[in-house]
């Protein structure tokens, strides 16, 4: 009797003890660390600079005439125009004029509940939503019968983007309706919610090179595990037209994620060297594209991916054509040296002689609705120039002050 | 009879020498104790199967279909306690639907429970367990036909396999799935055994609260009572004296008794007429796993070789075929081909009824008793360890028992099908979206269970409950017809939830509609708004 009761508790009593004994060996081993949520070491932005200096793309003067028709006014509360003009003109922008929004002024739109208020009248809801039971933020998305959709955010995760792209830090304060954060735990927020089924990717990957990579790997608010392989990989699957303002931001988001890998050390890089080379790939494609496609005036039109059949595109307006030239010509100011093959220099100058011309001689009304396509351009014509926007249009007003005197 | 049961054997024999070595054959000893169980081969292969079936089911995802519906039934019960008499989660009103009679009450409670406190990892580990339990005692009701082991484990795989387009997916039906093997069992036992009468009433009991599947366990015990009953008439050549013989008495006494203990439901012995009358709604015959079978499907396809086998052993076997083998096989072949869900119940009878005949075939006797043909089962120490070695290296593999034992559950997204509205159901959630909506009839169950019910789908996967109008209207609205939006607003329907690849037609007609608003949309969904429509005849009301 005693044999055969030892007999039916001895083996589960050898696997219960095996378990344990694999448990304490899995935890002591630290193999669980694997699944610890994203943490953000850098709490600065990686500072993505210009590649090139080619002074034939636009003249000193020409991009003073230029950026000095791109200040914000005053009377703008569109937050996707307050959005594209922070990240022209940076934080620090003062443009002497009470008629214009400094760069300070802009910054708080987005980093201070009460400013945004205050310029984006007190009724209309908050930006930013705090949920009291996980803390994530959220910011208010744009729908086209929303009454408050200009004051929306126009694209998933474009506030975070654009500040990394103003160098704002992950401790800057983030100070919404529901209390006081910082902008670190909106990133948090939007890496934990970042998913391979998203609509839009171009502004979570900028977000993600800017302030996040090289980290690579973890576990997002579904467990999924997320990679930077797999982030590209979404990126280059796509059509070439297919995405927001034609496609376009995904090659941003390439440049920058490619120009962000050229910043770390070589030892911690965690874009594999066949990831980055399907990206360059893939961006060298589409040169020739580019070159076939071009408008003998200089111009793209949204048919681009069409190539030579493109140029005889008529039937778009002029806005249109300046927001593909300014988008193509901001992620080739960008592009990686080693892409092959190179975009020829004539084909650029074209470009960006366009943009003045077309920036030059479009009237008030059209360049106030059309402020964030053109703020593309004017910031593609200074990084061709490798000046900071600000700088370039302080330049430009002390030379116009000084042949004035 | 057991696969596992042994008396200590402490030493084997070598192979027999070679011709011309006339030393006798040396025992070499192996290591074994009164105190430590020993392990058949038969045994072993019986638990490497099993183990394999575990591992298999257990990278199963959830499924996105019924299993949500279920849950949420069950969350309602357990707080809210009894449910209403209509649907509580259906836009429809209350007259368009057909009276609830929620039949899986305990596996929805029990569902739900384990949710609670194991979470989804727990449901993982549910399925695995209750797949692998089917098989196991389906094992035991082939050998307890007196089939030789090694075809009583091929009867736990072959099962595995014609089932698995149906038993991929936890739901209540598996508990119908393991009750089913225990009826065989019981079958298998009945004539001569007192003990089924005590356990096979309570397993009944259970069913009825766990799956309207207990149906088709009262009818296998009615086949096998009728079976066995035309057999012995026309053996003895007289109706009257049939009832003389004990082994048919007892067969038709555990029919009775079963179906009185099926009756402690809370429907009582209405329930076998609600359960008989289930397929009666149209709208199921546009559900797919309710469809004919099609050989063209991985179920067709199973189903119909086993069909060619069937016709093989039937011209080979040396055993004769029972009448209730017959017509078990006949009844549930025919409901196998009206539905593919039915595949699961021939899955299970298959096997165990025509195991006994392919067992035969290689018996030189023809006897099925304990096999001469096979080398005798040495049971020894070593196949315990090796059985324990297989059990460990699959709680280890399985990811529900990794997740379990490092209590780092694996996310939504890696548990779930890959079909699963998670991201538009968790943008719901945050976004707060209540009221009646438009999904695809597979998405409404996660979408409100994710909910937490605030939205009721126009159709889910309880289909049986809606009315055929609103059956006609949800497939009207899912492909895309110019009047969507008519038939949307006869429904009151505050949002529609799109599947990009499926409502691609009514997607077009949505993206510049002035009356729909995209909220959000992904990869796979869109989650779309409808506004009130323009009041036009406001003006003329107030003059």
């Amino acid at each position: 009797m005693l044999s055969r009761v030892i007999r039916l508790i001895v083996a589960p009593l050898i696997l219960i003890v095996g378990l344990g004994i694999y448990e304490g060996i899995y935890r002591l081993s630290g193999i669980s660390a694997k699944s610890q949520p994203l943490s953000f070491a850098r709490r600065q932005p990686w500072s993505i600079g210009p590649r090139y200096r080619r002074p034939r793309v636009v003249t000193d003067q020409q991009l003073f005439s230029v950026l000095d028709r791109l200040k914000l006014p005053r009377s703008s509360t569109n937050t996707n125009s307050l959005l594209h003009a922070l990240r022209l003109w940076g934080p620090d922008a003062e443009f002497d004029d009470e008629e214009y929004l400094s760069g300070e002024q802009m910054s708080q739109y987005f980093l201070d509940d009460r400013e945004f208020q205050k310029w984006a009248r007190d009724k209309v809801p908050a930006l930013y939503t705090v949920d009291p039971n996980t803390g994530d933020i959220h910011v208010r998305d744009w729908s086209r019968h929303n009454p408050y959709k200009t004051t929306s955010s126009y694209h998933l995760n474009d506030v975070l983007a654009t500040f990394g792209e103003s160098g704002t830090s992950l401790d800057t304060p983030l100070i919404t309706r529901d209390g006081h954060t910082n902008v670190g735990n909106l990133l948090a927020t939007a890496m934990h919610h970042l998913h391979l089924g998203q609509h839009e990717y171009e502004w979570s990957v900028i977000t993600y090179a800017r302030y996040v990579y090289p980290e690579s790997g973890w576990r997002n608010a579904y467990g999924e595990w997320i990679v930077v392989h797999d982030l590209v990989q979404e990126l280059i699957n796509d059509p070439l037209h297919y995405g927001p303002c034609n496609g376009l931001h995904r090659l941003e988001a390439m440049v920058v994620l490619c120009r962000a890998d050229d910043e770390v050390d070589p030892s911690v890089r965690t874009l594999k060297p066949s990831t980055r080379r399907e990206m360059l790939i893939y961006m060298g494609r589409i040169i020739p594209i580019l070159e076939a496609s071009q408008n003998v005036d200089g111009f793209w039109t949204r048919k681009w991916s069409h190539g030579k059949a493109a140029q005889d595109d008529h039937s778009e307006s002029l806005s249109q054509r300046i927001l593909v030239t300014g988008h193509h010509l901001e992620w080739l100011a960008l592009i990686p040296p080693e892409t092959q093959p190179q975009p020829s220099p004539q084909m650029i100058v074209q470009a960006g002689q366009w943009l003045v011309r077309a920036i030059q001689d479009m009237d008030e009304e059209t360049l106030r609705s059309q402020y964030a396509p053109l703020s593309h351009a004017a910031r593609a014509l200074c990084l061709w120039r490798s000046k900071d926007p600000y700088h370039a249009w302080r330049d430009g007003k002390e030379r116009v002050a000084e042949e004035v005197k | 009879m057991s696969l596992f049961e042994a008396e200590p054997d402490h030493t084997v024999t070598d192979s027999p020498p070679p011709p011309g070595d006339d030393r006798p054959p040396v025992p070499r000893p192996i290591p074994a104790s009164d105190y430590f169980p020993q392990t058949t081969p038969w045994g072993l292969a019986a638990v490497v199967l099993l183990c394999g079936i575990f591992l298999c089911t257990s990278f199963h995802r959830l499924n996105h279909t019924d299993l949500w519906g279920h849950l949420c039934f069950g969350r309602w019960l357990v707080e809210n306690g009894p449910l209403p008499e209509v649907d509580p989660f259906s836009a429809t009103t209350p007259h368009k639907t057909a009276p609830l009679v929620n039949v899986p009450w305990l596996a929805q409670m029990i569902g739900y429970g384990v949710l609670r406190y194991l979470g989804l990892e727990g449901l993982v580990l549910g399925h695995a367990a209750l797949a692998m339990l089917s098989c196991a005692v389906l094992i035991f009701a082939t050998r307890c036909r007196g089939v030789h082991p090694i075809w009583a484990v091929g009867a736990g795989a072959v099962c595995y396999l014609i089932a698995l387009p149906i038993i991929g997916t936890i739901r209540p039906q598996l508990a119908g799935l393991l009750g089913f093997p225990f009826v065989l069992v019981a079958c298998a036992l009945v004539r001569d055994k007192n003990h089924p009468f005590l356990w096979l009433p309570i397993v009944f009991a259970l069913w009825a609260n766990l799956h309207g599947s207990f149906v088709l366990g009262l009818a296998l015990l009615g086949i096998c009572a009728v079976g066995d009953s035309w057999d012995a008439m026309r053996e003895i050549k007289g109706e009257s004296a049939v009832w003389s013989l004990r082994e048919i008495r007892r067969r038709w006494s555990l029919l009775l008794l079963c179906t009185i203990a099926a009756c402690l439901n809370p429907q009582g012995p209405r329930l076998l007429l609600l359960v008989a009358s289930f397929g009666g709604n149209p709208a199921l015959a546009d559900i797919t796993e309710w469809r004919q079978l099609v050989i063209k499907s991985l179920g067709g396809t199973l189903f119909f070789s086993s069909l060619v086998l069937t016709a093989l052993v039937i011209r080979y076997s040396k055993l004769r075929f029972l009448a209730y083998e017959v017509l078990l096989l006949v009844a549930f072949g025919a409901l196998a081909l009206m539905s593919m869900r039915m595949l699961a119940w021939w899955a299970m009878v298959w096997p165990w009824v025509l195991l006994r005949h392919v067992s035969s075939l290689w018996q030189p006797t023809g006897d099925c008793g304990e096999d001469s043909a096979y080398p005798t089962a040495s049971r020894n120490t070593m196949r315990t360890l090796y059985a324990l070695a297989c059990v460990f290296i699959t709680v280890l593999w399985a990811p529900p028992s990794q997740g379990l034992l490092h209590s780092t559950p694996r996310g939504i997204g890696t548990i779930t099908s890959s079909d699963t509205p998670l991201y538009v159901a968790d943008e719901m959630r945050r976004r707060r979206v209540r009221g009646r909506i438009f999904c695809p009839l597979d998405w409404g169950d996660f979408l409100i269970w994710r909910t937490h019910a605030a939205v009721k789908p126009l159709v889910y996967s309880h289909v049986h409950l809606v009315a055929p109008s609103v059956w006609t209207d949800y497939l009207l609205i899912y492909q895309g017809v110019s009047n969507w939006l008519e038939l949307a607003d006869r429904y009151q329907l505050d949002y529609l939830v799109l599947s990009r690849q499926r409502n691609g037609r009514l997607r077009r007609s949505i993206e510049r509609h002035p009356r729909a608003e995209i909220l959000y949309q992904d990869q796979q969904s869109l989650l779309v708004g409808i506004l009130p429509a323009p009041r036009r005849d406001q003006s003329a009301e107030g003059s």
